[in-house]
C-alpha cells in the first residue's frame, strides 16, 4: 500500500437466519451504518466493490440505486469465500490509485435460503458432485491427515469451537452466542469423521460494508497495511502442498513489513475447526503441527498471552455468508483496533490480520485464498 | 451408480517434454505447455494419504461412504471415493489400488480400492 489507506466506517448486521428480510434491504442496513459512521456524504463514494458469492447478477447496482449511489463505480466481484476481502483489496486498490477518495466495499449472501446442501454449490460437471465431496468431507481429508501426520488427539480439534465459542458470545450480531463444552462439541453428531456437527460452522445470512478513504478527516479507524490474494494449485501431482494461505500469508505479510508475532489478533477462516488450526500454521504464527496445542493450551484466546485468534468467535460463532465474511473479518479488525469491540476486546490490539479461504474446482486445493494486514492508526 | 461393471485401470497423461503427469490427463501440459501428452496407465499400488469417513451427504448417497487421497508411482494424486470391506481398518499409509468404474452417464468414476 503506497499511499496510506485508511478504514473509516463500518456497519455490520446480524448474521443468522433471516427469512422475513430481503438481501437489498440486508445490504442497505451495513452500508448506511458504515457510511454514517465515517462521517461523510453518500455522494462521496466514488466507487463500490460487492462481494457475492450467489448474487453476482448485478446485485451491487441493485442495492445501491434505492440509497442514490448510481452513477458511480460498481463492480461485482465472487471469489468464493475470499470473495469480501477481494472487494476489500479492490476497494483499497481504488482510493491507492487516486480513483476516488473515498470506496465502499460490501459482502453479503443469504445461503439459508439454498436448497442446496453445500455452503458453496459446485459447477454441474465438477467429478467431486459424482462422489459426494461436501465441504465438511473436504475438510474432514485435512483433519484425519493432521490427526495422523502429527499424532495429535481430536480434543485438539474441539478446542477451536471451544474457544470461538466463548469469543462468540461476547460478539453481538454472531449466530451463536453461547459458550460449549469439549464434551458437548466431541458428542454431537459425526458429519465428515472426525468432524463432528459443532466443529462445522453455521450457514448465515449476513451483510458487512466499510468505508475505505485517504483523507479520514473524521477520524480512522485502522490503516491498511498490506493485502493479497491468490489462487490454489493443481493437486493432482504427487508430493502437491497446499501452500494456498502461506503463499497469500508471505506476500501480504511481506507488504505490510511484519512478521507474524507481530499480530495481536487474526480473523481466520474457521469454516471448520481444521481451517483454523491449519490457517494459524500458514500464517507462520506456529510451526506445522503446532496449533492445536496452541488452541488447546489456551495461548490464542482472549488474555491468552498469544496470537489472539478469531476473537469475533469466527465462522464457528458468527456464522458464514460466504461472500460476506471477508469484510465481516475486516468489520471485527476495525473494531479491534480501533479499542471498539466490548467485552472481547484484545489488550493493546496493534497489527491484526483477515484469512479467508475457500472455493473448490476439484483438484485445485482452493479457488482463492486473501491475506489482509491493517494497523491500528 | 452401477457397482457390477468391472474396474479398469486409469490413464493419466504424461507430458513427453517435461515429464509431468496428470489425472485426469490435460489436453496441454499445464507445466510447460507441451501438447505432446502420452498415456500411462496407474497400476502401481499408491498410498492412501488421508481419508474421511462422511455421515451427512446429500440425499442420493447412502451414509457412510469414504473418499480418500492416495499417491502413486507415476507421478499422480487422487482424490476418490475408498471401497473398504472393513471401515476400522481403515488408515492413513494402508495400500491401495486406483480403477475406474464405467457408468450409465457421465465420465468413468475413480475409485479407491483398499488392498
Amino acid at each position: 500500500v503506497t499511499v496510506p489507506v485508511y478504514v473509516t466506517g463500518v456497519g455490520i448486521t446480524p448474521f443468522g437466519r433471516q427469512p422475513h428480510v430481503d438481501i437489498a434491504t440486508l445490504a442497505r442496513g451495513a452500508i448506511v451504518d458504515a457510511v454514517q459512521g465515517a462521517g461523510v456524504s453518500h455522494r462521496s463514494v466514488g466507487a463500490a466493490l460487492f462481494s457475492s458469492a450467489y448474487e453476482t447478477a448485478g446485485i451491487g447496482q441493485r442495492v445501491l440505486k434505492d440509497l442514490g449511489m448510481t452513477g458511480i463505480r460498481i463492480s461485482n466481484i465472487e471469489n468464493a469465500c475470499a470473495g469480501g476481502a477481494d472487494a476489500f483489496l479492490q476497494a483499497v486498490q481504488a482510493v491507492e490509485h487516486g480513483e476516488t477518495d473515498v470506496a465502499l466495499a460490501v459482502g453479503c449472501d443469504m445461503p439459508t435460503r439454498l436448497s442446496s446442501s453445500g455452503i458453496l454449490p459446485l459447477l454441474p460437471g465438477d467429478p467431486a458432485l459424482d462422489f459426494g465431496l461436501t465441504a465438511p468431507a473436504l475438510y474432514g481429508l485435512r483433519a484425519r491427515r493432521y490427526l495422523d501426520q502429527w499424532g495429535v488427539p481430536v480434543s485438539q480439534l474441539a478446542a477451536v469451537s471451544v474457544k470461538n465459542r466463548t469469543h462468540g458470545a461476547a460478539n453481538p450480531i454472531a449466530s451463536f452466542r453461547t459458550a460449549v463444552t469439549l464434551e458437548e462439541v466431541l458428542s454431537s453428531p459425526m458429519i465428515a469423521d472426525p468432524l463432528t456437527r459443532l466443529q462445522c460452522c453455521p450457514v448465515s445470512d449476513g451483510a458487512a460494508a466499510v468505508i475505505v478513504t485517504s483523507n479520514p478527516a473524521a477520524g480512522a479507524l485502522c490503516v491498511v497495511r498490506g493485502g493479497a490474494v491468490l489462487s490454489g494449485t493443481l493437486q493432482d501431482q504427487a508430493g502437491a502442498e497446499d501452500t494456498v494461505t502461506s503463499r497469500s500469508a508471505e506476500k501480504a505479510f511481506g507488504e505490510a513489513g511484519i512478521e507474524p508475532g507481530d499480530l495481536s489478533f487474526c480473523e481466520v477462516h474457521d469454516a471448520f475447526t481444521i481451517g483454523e488450526i491449519l490457517a494459524i500454521e500458514g500464517l507462520g504464527i506456529c510451526a506445522p503441527g503446532q496449533a492445536g496445542v496452541y488452541v488447546a493450551e489456551g495461548r490464542a484466546t482472549l488474555g491468552g498471552g498469544g496470537v489472539v485468534v478469531n476473537p469475533s468467535g469466527g465462522l464457528l460463532s458468527r456464522g458464514h455468508p460466504p461472500g460476506g465474511t471477508g469484510v465481516a473479518q475486516i468489520v471485527e479488525a476495525a473494531l479491534q483496533l480501533s479499542g471498539r469491540a466490548g467485552d472481547r476486546q484484545v489488550e493493546d490490539a496493534r497489527f491484526g490480520a483477515c484469512h479467508t479461504r475457500g472455493g473448490g474446482s476439484f483438484d485445485l486445493d482452493a479457488n482463492a485464498c486473501a491475506v489482509v494486514v491493517l494497523e491500528r492508526s | 451408480m452401477n457397482m457390477d461393471n468391472e474396474l479398469t485401470v486409469p490413464v493419466a497423461g504424461r507430458c513427453a517434454a517435461c515429464g509431468s503427469t496428470h489425472l485426469p490427463s490435460k489436453p496441454r501440459c499445464p507445466e510447460c505447455w507441451g501438447v505432446d501428452i502420452q498415456d500411462v496407465a496407474v497400476e502401481s499400488v499408491g498410498t492412501l494419504e488421508t481419508y474421511v469417513i462422511v455421515h451427512r451427504g446429500p440425499a442420493e448417497f447412502e451414509v457412510p461412504y469414504v473418499l480418500g487421497w492416495a499417491a502413486f508411482d507415476e507421478g499422480v494424486r487422487v482424490l476418490a471415493p475408498v471401497h473398504t470391506a472393513d471401515l476400522e481398518a481403515l488408515a492413513c499409509g494402508v495400500p491401495v489400488r486406483l480403477g475406474t468404474r464405467a457408468r450409465d452417464a457421465g465420465e468413468p468414476l475413480p475409485v479407491l480400492e483398499v488392498l
